[in-house]
């Protein structure tokens, strides 16, 4: 089995296209030919900007805590609500569903992200060889679930926005909410930041050009390359024009 | 000869330094050697496959991490703009009308979509409220604005410039998109909120509503590599035209030469 970064080829994050790269040119920063989006064998600096965003996000999420996220006027006395009071509010009225909800979306979202983005980073930088495949599944669900926290903030501004009615009820938004926001954005960052390809990568320079093993594989859903071609820098074009041309009758 | 969408030869431009395709050397990078169309890297763990026809409807995935590799959509340029652009307007219906509104004891308040980002800098919490209005209207905004900019100049046969671009923001706007969060936000504080007060949708909620579900019926027909298949389709045809465009034109003009 191959990779793109071991037959030197890269492929564009927007849209996809491989391209072959020359060897001598790699300082200037090359483009997809198609989109001209910037090309990136492996995102540039990504266990070091994850990891940053990660910090930037668990320093975030104290004050979330300890700072009101909203405060809540009811005739007159006003009473801050945090994160963890709202949940309780609402497991007090019964809803539990949406408190359960909410208390996914504040609490347990964010801070199995925290634990999962900093296992798969200290995964890769000490090159754990074991269950790739499961901590690429856990890399999807954390870049799937984690721009649900959002919710918490969009619920704050909702209230926010409808319940003003005098001097009967007012609800007004708290710093608490800018840092919980804050909060999602960075480890959202974090989770874009970091580049999956590197949990299968062998070694920390592989995507250079080194040549890989072949494997034998024969549940393939896709049709995968296999040790039959030569990944020579310059077999691959003729095999793609090969390719092209049987297609073509 | 209709081709199938999965045909190399369509999606590919091989380009060499010396000789770049005719009408595109404008775009040409010396950086970038070629591209092959005929393979496709996973984007979770870059395993290369080569591509292969799947029926329509199926999807192709990595045979390592099983990642979704592209799909095969039976996607048609007329459907997606109809979805579109009844996207659109729900948009802007959306924002038209009020959201939610609430009566206790004889007063009543409503807010529309927008008015939760006032909520939040009216407090004073300038950053987050302009981040919100960034994921709630802009970003989807541009996205709907982004689809209809690529797909209407294709439907007509024409090109706009900055295609690429408009394509590469839209791709990459995707994630910071929140429609359909802000809408379960809505859900969520309705029923904070049911106990206490009297709470009724707008007309804008079934329009914000009915504009997710738009959405994602969109993105079901169309997602980006289908989307980028029609802009290389097109840009195909483009040329297939002006190469017989200039076939025509060239003996045109020697039938002249030769009449005179
Ligand atoms: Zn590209
Ligand atoms: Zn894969």
């Amino acid at each position: 089995m191959m990779t793109a970064a071991q037959c030197g080829l890269v492929a564009c994050p927007a849209c996809g296209t491989i391209t072959r790269l020359s060897v001598e040119q790699f300082d200037k920063p090359p483009k997809c030919q198609l989109c001209y989006a910037r090309l990136h064998s492996r995102k540039p600096m990504s266990i070091q900007r994850s990891w940053a965003w990660l910090t930037a996000g668990v320093l975030a999420y104290l004050p979330a805590n300890f700072y009101p996220i909203m405060v809540t006027t009811v005739f007159g006395d006003s009473e801050p609500n945090t994160i963890i009071g709202g949940f309780f509010v609402l497991w007090n009225m019964e809803s539990y569903l949406i408190a359960i909800v909410v208390f996914l979306a504040s609490v347990v979202v964010p801070v199995l992200k925290f634990i999962a983005v900093s296992y798969l980073l200290i995964s890769i930088q000490k090159r754990f060889k074991h269950s790739r495949y499961d901590r690429t599944k856990l890399f999807r669900m954390t870049e799937f679930i984690g721009r649900w926290s959002m919710i918490d903030v969009f619920v704050v501004a909702i209230l926010a926005a409808l319940v003003q009615i005098g001097s009967v009820a007012q609800i007004n938004p708290g710093v608490g909410a800018t840092a919980f926001g804050a909060t999602v954005i960075f480890t959202m960052l974090s989770a874009l930041a970091l580049d999956s390809r590197l949990l299968w990568d062998e070694k920390a320079g592989a995507h250079s050009r080194a040549r890989g093993h072949t494997d034998s594989h024969t549940r393939n859903r896709a049709h995968g390359l296999s040790g039959d071609y030569r990944f020579d820098n310059r077999s691959m074009p003729e095999t793609n024009r090969a390719l092209a041309g049987q297609s073509d009758e | 000869m209709t081709r199938s969408s999965t045909d190399p030869v369509l999606a590919s431009e091989p380009r060499h330094p010396g000789k770049p395709a005719p009408g595109e050397a404008r775009h040409h990078r010396p950086v970038v050697e070629t591209v092959l169309s005929s393979l496709v890297a996973c984007h979770e763990c870059d395993l290369l496959h080569e591509k292969v026809e799947i029926e329509i409807g199926a999807t192709a995935r990595c045979m390592r991490c099983n990642a979704e590799l592209y799909t095969h959509k039976s996607y048609s340029i007329d459907k997606a703009l109809a979805v579109g652009m009844a996207a659109f307007i729900m948009f802007v219906i959306a924002n038209c009308f009020p959201f939610l509104k609430i009566s206790v004891s004889g007063n009543t308040q409503s807010m529309s979509i927008v008015s939760a980002v006032f909520a939040l800098s009216g407090d004073g919490l300038w950053l987050l409220a302009l981040v919100s209005f960034g994921f709630i209207l802009l970003f989807p905004l541009i996205r709907m604005a982004g689809l209809l900019y690529i797909l209407i100049p294709l439907r007509c046969n024409k090109r706009l410039p900055g295609i690429e671009l408009v394509f590469r923001t839209t791709v990459y706007l995707s994630p910071w998109s929140m429609m359909e969060i802000y809408l379960f936000g809505a859900i969520v504080a309705l029923v904070k909120l049911a106990a206490m007060a009297n709470i009724e949708l707008g007309y804008s909620f079934w329009a914000f509503a009915l504009l997710n579900m738009l959405t994602a019926a969109s993105l079901q027909m169309i997602d980006k590599h289908s989307l980028w298949e029609i802009i290389l389709q097109a840009r195909h045809r483009e040329r297939l035209q002006s190469a017989e465009a200039e076939a025509s034109a060239g003996a045109g003009s020697n039938a002249g030469v030769s009449a005179r």
